[in-house]
């Protein structure tokens, strides 16, 4: 195991321990309004200071990065999901299917997503189910075409030919062969994807298009502090220390892993 | 009696790329070919890069359904077989790729590669135990590869585990698509001779597809020589060899650089043209443009195979 | 007649550093070329006869230590500078390799490419260099119209004409070919040989050849150098060597060519990673002695031919 692949784990164990401990770890309720307290830098009773409404910046950075990553996990899990499935079976059945399938990636690869979520937005309204509908809606097209790609590769490698011609029947292939070549590559990039989809929504709810405040949320929170950003610099430099943290850690597990799938590439590393 | 297998007109047809709803353009890989197989016999086919060769070989072994014609095995015709039937007859018929490499899972460990052929035809362990120490000393390979992958090993063993793998179900038929072309001539060796063996030892027919003519011809009985997706000249190799009649088949003998003899074979034989494109066939015999004694039928018809001399011998050339 | 030397290269060692050791890739080379001469060093895979080829123009990986002399024309080119060395590497020594498509810039009209490395040896007007590309396509026999096709366009044996076209386009006296024709089809092989023997003639030029091939050494070599396992265990002319090579290495290695289904050489060729006490062949010899396993064989020369094997006896 590689050493990126060791800081990559242990990153994202710490992020794993924020997102679903974070009630446990957090000291002060993040709703909990104390004026007394208002734009307080670092001190022992807050570590990392208050807002302008007095609430502890610690605990609702742990409930904010909660927030940004559940979402984007449940945005790529769903694009993953229903990608693989329009992808496999496009792939699979082929012919008029495929051609039909792929038409209808086509026109979802099409829409422009920030512009398409700003839209979705504008209709039903900003909210944090609105935001994630909207970027499912706009991103499972690129996994579907992705997983295609892959599978149609992965059929044509010549060690199918060979376990076909050992006797092997259709699912054998499937099961053994071309599924896992499909697997490692679409893993990556759905790990990949993680990273970009939370700058999707921090954006969306730094511009007020996604998560609502009150609810913390790195963006939103960005985008309440900018009115302070001269006198509790504190208010935006953490959140977004955070954001850079989430993405950097996504970022180097994906590829690490990527490079500790590889056989081939795994040998040269001991090298 | 009945061939091992006999191949009637098989042709393979290609739609092109670059075809579109108006305009359908179409590659003929593989055009109106027929050749028959007995047990115990080894067959060449030769021909350069893109002829065909390789598309033949896997319709032999029914790994592609050709597009016409048939092949027959034992008397079966396979393409009108039921897919239960089919899948008892594929272990009898083999494949050895050209490059063993891309035939061998890259995530799979030699055990479970050679174990593979077992898993798939539902072999008890215990049998295929056996059956696997017999095939490895068979090769000549040892268990201290078991845990490694197929890119640590070398560029022969990988050779020797494809053999390994396509002997474990007892074939009767075997393809042999260039075995051996990426080998040292050492490592090339062994692996024709593992391959001559099993054909003594085990009475199989052998199809021996390569480009390299003397590999061909040591190792062949009858040979066939392709271009651009038909035989232009068929018999016995020895024969072939010793008095090639088609003008493509001399430029092959003639081009193929041999250490026997003391001189030297450069600026010998007129050579020229590059391997055909099976997109833009030429009109007529398609080795017209590269042929030095064309005449003007060579450009209008289309010649066919006929009998030659008293041998077994047939040749698609109009200027015989 | 004494010969005129081209290039000598003398006790040339050279090893890779890895971080799981050293791999010692030529074990104290010698050899000369003599001018307008052929020379072929064939051996198998991973002897080390490319890296050898490769170390004479210095285009080895950063991890390559190289040790020994080569004098080009006398001047002794091992320890001039990378900016000196570049000098001679363009105007005097050219390099083909067996897959001219990593060679040739993809995105590049050919005849510009032929026309660039003639401007940048010759510093001349675009025009004249122009003319001087049309000029090599024809050598190579390639119709001048495909002056602008791409490289993509061309079928791997007119790919490796421009190859030589471009490697002309500066007149080396010393061509090294590095397996110029292995991926290629036999016919389209005989008139890339022919090609190069042809231009051989007409500018004296001296060829380093590396090949695996001994088919394509029978018929290109004026003399050759069978390499194994990073040492260079015979060198002879060439009808003397066809005739009976004296290295047991090379006679096996004959064998095996002339008859590949009878013969074989057992065993497997050794790792480089290996430091050897006695000669590398030694396990795989059939003639080897217990002296084979312990003293290391050193060149001895017999009838004018260079052999490293303790069991010929050199006059």
């Amino acid at each position: 195991m590689g050493n990126n692949l060791k800081t990559g784990l242990v990153l994202i164990f710490v992020l794993a321990a924020i997102v679903f401990a974070g009630p446990l770890i957090a000291p002060y309720d993040p709703f909990e309004v104390d004026m007394s307290v208002r734009l307080q830098g670092i001190s022992l009773a807050h570590i990392m200071g208050t807002d302008q409404l007095g609430r502890d910046l610690f605990s609702r950075l742990i409930y904010a990065t909660g927030t940004s990553v559940k979402i984007s996990l449940v945005v790529v899990a769903a694009s993953m999901t229903i990608g693989f499935i329009f992808g496999s079976v496009a792939a699979f059945l082929g012919g008029a299917v495929d051609e039909f399938l792929m038409r209808i990636i086509d026109v979802f690869m099409a829409f422009p997503t920030k512009i398409f979520t700003i839209a979705i937005a504008g209709v039903l309204g900003a909210s944090a189910f609105n935001i994630t509908l909207a970027l499912i809606f706009t991103s499972w097209a690129s996994y579907a075409r992705m997983v295609r790609g892959c599978v149609l590769t992965a059929k044509q490698l010549p060690f199918i030919d060979a376990s076909v011609a050992l006797g092997a029947n259709r699912r054998y292939t499937i099961v053994k062969h071309v599924l896992p070549s499909v697997f490692q590559p679409l893993s990556t990039f759905a790990f990949q994807r993680i990273a970009h989809t939370m700058m999707m929504i921090v954006g969306l709810s730094f511009i007020g298009l996604g998560v609502q405040p009150p609810t913390p949320e790195l963006g939103a929170m960005i985008n309440e502090s900018k009115n302070f950003m001269t006198t509790a610099p504190h208010l935006f430099v953490f959140p977004g220390l955070l954001i850079s943290y989430v993405v950097f850690s996504f970022n180097i597990l994906d590829d690490s892993l990527r490079d500790y799938w590889d056989p081939r590439i795994k040998s040269e590393l001991v090298l | 009696m009945s061939y091992l297998i006999e191949a009637k007109h098989l042709s393979k047809v290609f739609k092109d790329k670059e075809s579109t709803v108006f305009k359908k353009k179409e590659i003929i890989a593989v055009d109106d070919v027929s050749l028959t197989i007995n047990r115990g016999e080894s067959v060449g086919i030769v021909g350069e890069s893109g002829c065909g060769k390789s598309m033949l070989g896997k319709m032999l072994v029914g790994l592609t359904l050709p597009t016409k014609g048939s092949v027959n095995y034992d008397g079966n015709e396979i393409s009108k077989l039921p897919y239960s039937e089919i899948k008892k007859l594929r272990p009898r018929l083999q494949p050895i790729f050209q490059d063993a490499d891309s035939t061998l899972n890259p995530k799979f460990t030699v055990k479970k590669l050679i174990e593979e052929p077992f898993v798939i035809n539902d072999i008890s362990k215990s049998d295929a135990n056996q059956r696997i120490d017999e095939l490895l000393s068979y090769v000549n390979l040892g268990k201290e590869l078991y845990g490694r992958y197929p890119h640590e090993i070398s560029g022969g063993q990988r050779q020797r585990l494809g053999l390994a793998r396509a002997l474990s179900l007892k074939p009767d038929f075997i393809v042999a698509d260039e075995p051996a072309a990426s080998l040292d001539s050492s490592v090339q060796a062994q692996i024709l001779q593992l391959l001559n063996q099993m054909k003594s030892n085990h009475g199989l027919g052998l199809v021996y597809v390569s480009h390299n003519l003397r590999i061909v011809s040591m190792m062949t009985e009858k040979v066939n020589v392709m271009y651009l997706g038909s035989f232009v000249e068929t018999g016995d190799t020895q024969d072939v060899f010793d008095n090639p009649v088609h003008p493509y088949t001399k430029m092959l003998i003639g081009s193929v650089l041999t250490i026997d003899g003391d001189k030297r074979k450069l600026g010998k034989t007129k050579v020229f043209g590059e391997p055909p494109d099976p997109k833009n066939r030429a009109t007529g015999c398609a080795f017209h443009p590269r042929c030095d004694c064309c005449t003007q039928i060579c450009k209008e018809e289309r010649p066919i195979l006929k009998k030659v001399g008293d041998k077994n011998r047939f040749v698609a050339c109009h200027n015989m | 007649m004494k010969k005129e030397k081209l290039l000598e290269v003398e006790q040339l060692n050279i090893k890779f550093t890895t971080s799981i050791g050293d791999v010692n890739v030529s074990d104290n080379i010698n050899f000369t070329l003599n001018k307008g001469e052929t020379f072929c060093i064939v051996g198998e895979s991973g002897c080390g006869k490319s890296v050898v080829a490769l170390s004479l123009t210095r285009l080895l990986p950063e991890n390559a230590v190289i040790n020994g002399s080569v004098k080009f024309e006398g001047f002794t080119i091992s320890d001039l500078d990378d900016k000196e060395f570049a000098k001679i590497r363009g105007q005097k020594i050219a390099t083909i390799f067996e897959q001219p498509m990593s060679c040739i810039n993809p995105v590049m009209r050919i005849g510009e490419q032929i026309a660039e490395t003639y401007r940048a040896n010759f510093k001349c007007s675009k025009k004249e260099a122009k003319l001087q590309a049309l000029k090599k396509l024809e050598e190579v026999k390639l119709p001048a119209n495909r002056y602008n096709a791409y490289p993509h366009e061309l079928s791997g044996g007119m790919q490796q004409r421009v190859m030589i076209a471009i490697a002309l386009a500066c007149n080396p006296q010393l061509l090294i070919a590095d397996e110029p024709t292995t991926s290629l089809d036999v016919t389209v092989q005989y008139q890339i040989l022919e090609l190069l023997q042809e231009l051989k003639e007409k500018y004296h030029m001296t060829i380093l050849m590396i090949t695996h091939d001994m088919g394509v050494v029978h018929d290109m070599a004026d003399r050759i150098g069978v390499m194994y396992a990073g040492n260079m265990m015979e060198i002879a002319e060439r009808d003397a060597f066809f005739k009976q090579p004296l290295h047991p290495y090379a006679q096996e290695l004959l064998n095996v060519v002339k008859d590949p289904c009878h013969y074989t050489i057992p065993g497997t060729v050794p790792n480089l990673m290996e430091i050897f006490s006695g000669c590398p062949f030694e396990p795989r010899c059939q003639k080897a002695t217990e002296m084979c396993k312990t003293y290391k064989p050193e060149n001895s020369v017999r009838d004018e031919r260079m052999v490293r094997c303790l069991n010929v006896i050199p006059n």
